[in-house]
């Protein structure tokens, strides 16, 4: 459902990445590995469209995203989250997530001054599509809690909660189990199957090799802005390039 | 029929309860106000305050909601009190239709600087809007024929409705604050809809607002020409109780007394609004009568310069606004 062709992104005279093909079949889960620099966050930022890439495609079903500003793809359905969450600490975990229907509303500042009642009717739709994200990641205890007094692991989970409610076909993952513990990561694959299974493909840059084999049908590896390798979990562990260049020196 | 959720009480109807109830508490306070304030004077200076707290009102929620700074909102003060009346005084227009107008040529105006900054993300709107003010008020002075140059403009007509003229104070006080109320209500509105969280959410983070679909520039866009239609509006309603409009009442001091009349009254509620504009106006009197005591010949240039001090110090200490500040302080005292 993803396709992406001969991506290249050069900042100042760093390649970061370096004519990257891949593709992500539909309602796979699908993971991008590599050591630290290999250009996996900044392939993520151009398929989000955070910013143009130098050269190359990316298409979401055929169609090609190319020129479109980030938030015009939440409607086309890409949904991210980020490595550090960014929630809006400020506002509470529910709020956060309703901020999540944004692009699946449209009342606009008018309306919303006279709060006219297609208004109330569109903040009540939003209210309940919020909650329901919020209790399928297990937060709906937490509702009216202010996002940034939540523990980390719980931000991650409201965060994830957020991309939900923007009803995303391909949901983009940030290292999601950084900085969680043994008993959260498992919670996490667990949360992430139940994503799959509503219908959305799941791409995920994780660097915790055991959540990737169990999680993933497929695996690219990225090494200095190139696609080193793909395949099965398996196909990936026992290919030498990728041992030599990362599982090698990581086990080393 | 949509069932009632046990739980949707205490969101939004919660919200809206506390707003609406808070809403009328001030209404019925405002209402009562010139039943004790007796003095013309003490009347007049609430119906500036008034004045002030709508053009506040929008700076708030420029600031506090979309994060930017505006330094030249007296510009849009004055272009809707320009518009009044140079078209009821030369044109003869209506004065509704002039403030009609002049809300419509103020938006425009806003929209037109906004659109090329807002496609930028840093803070450029201060700058560009600082450059409006200098831009508006040297034009203020010209155009003789139709602004009447540096002395002024006289001769603007008062409001009225069918026979009734909005001629004494009592009744203007009431207009104007009836207008706060107003646009108090539509602001609370605004900041508990999905604009305002929108908003709110491009605030804390502009990538993660993005990253779910929020046009960012779009809303700091809408909210530009928002505080400035408020802006005018003010400008209408000073410009005819006035009955007369020149061009230093909307220099860049005033614009910086604005912005302080914001972070005063607080940077994350529409509520702290009128208190901000009270506040400053008051100082601003005091300030007249003790400055001259200690600087021999101190004008409102070194007024300005004490706002300014006032506003850094604000900035540094309690970026969201005094009135937050010192609640928080209570709450953290309280706790410890």
């Amino acid at each position: 459902m993803l396709a992406i062709e001969g991506l290249t992104q050069v900042f100042g005279g760093v390649v970061a990445l370096d004519a990257v093909s891949l593709e992500v079949a539909e309602h796979s889960i699908t993971a991008l590995v590599g050591p630290n620099g290999a250009g996996k966050t900044t392939l993520f930022n151009i398929v989000a469209g955070a910013y143009p890439p130098t050269a190359g495609t990316v298409r979401l079903g055929g169609r090609s995203l190319n020129g479109l500003p980030a938030h015009a793809r939440v409607g086309l359905g890409i949904g991210r989250t980020f490595q550090n969450a960014l929630l809006f600490d400020k506002m509470t975990v529910l709020e956060n997530v309703m901020v999540g229907r944004h692009a699946r509303s449209s009342q606009g500042m008018l309306a919303a001054a006279l709060r006219l009642p297609a208004v109330r009717a569109e903040e009540e739709r939003i209210f309940l599509a919020a909650m329901r994200c919020l209790n399928l990641v297990g937060l709906g205890m937490h509702a009216h809690t202010p996002a940034g007094s939540l523990p980390f692991g719980q931000q991650r989970l409201a965060a994830i909660a957020r991309a939900l409610a923007t009803e995303p076909k391909l949901l983009l993952m940030d290292e999601p189990a950084a900085g969680l513990n043994t008993l959260e990561r498992q919670g996490l694959a667990d949360l992430i199957r139940t994503i799959r299974e509503m219908g959305i493909t799941v791409l995920l840059v994780e660097h915790d090799m055991t959540l990737v084999m169990q999680l993933a049908e497929w695996v690219v590896v990225l090494d200095h802005g190139r696609k080193l390798a793909e395949g099965t979990g398996e196909q990936i562990r026992k290919n030498r390039q990728v041992i030599a260049a990362y599982l090698g020196a990581e086990a080393g | 029929m949509t069932k009632r959720w046990p739980w949707r009480r205490d969101l939004t109807g919660r919200i809206l309860t506390r707003n609406s109830v808070g809403l009328l508490a001030f209404a019925l306070t405002v209402g009562a106000l010139p039943l004790v304030l007796r003095s013309p004077y003490l009347l007049s200076t609430a119906i500036f305050i008034g004045i002030y707290t709508i053009v506040t009102l929008g700076l708030c929620l420029l600031m506090g909601y979309a994060g930017q700074v505006s330094l030249g909102h007296a510009a849009f003060w004055g272009i809707g009190a320009y518009t009044s009346a140079i078209l009821t005084v030369k044109f003869g227009v209506s004065p509704w239709l002039a403030m009609i107008a002049g809300v419509l040529v103020t938006a425009g105006v806003a929209y037109v600087i906004a659109i090329p900054i807002f496609r930028l993300r840093e803070h450029y709107l201060a700058m560009a809007t600082l450059g409006l003010g200098i831009i508006a008020t040297l034009a203020f002075g010209e155009f003789r024929e139709l602004t009447g140059g540096p002395s002024g403009l006289p001769g603007v007509p008062r409001l009225a409705v069918g026979g009734f003229i909005f001629d004494g104070d009592v009744e203007y006080y009431y207009l104007v604050w009836g207008a706060v109320v107003a646009l108090i209500g539509l602001s609370l509105n605004i900041v508990n809809s999905r604009v305002g969280r929108a908003l709110r959410a491009v605030h804390a983070s502009e990538a993660a607002a993005e990253s779910i679909g929020v046009d960012a520039s779009r809303y700091k866009l809408q909210v530009l020409v928002l505080s400035a239609a408020y802006a005018s509006l003010a400008g209408s309603l000073y410009v005819h109780y006035m009955q007369f409009v020149s061009p230093q009442a909307f220099d860049f001091g005033v614009s910086v007394r604005l912005v302080v009349m914001a972070a005063v009254g607080g940077l994350a509620s529409v509520w702290g609004a009128p208190f901000g504009a009270a506040a400053v106006m008051n100082v601003t009197v005091l300030l007249r009568e003790a400055l001259p005591l200690v600087i021999p010949n101190a004008s409102d240039k070194h007024i300005t310069i004490v706002y300014g001090l006032v506003l850094i110090l604000i900035m540094i200490f309690m970026p969201e606004g005094l009135t937050r500040g010192v609640i928080e302080g209570f709450h953290r005292n309280a706790r410890n």
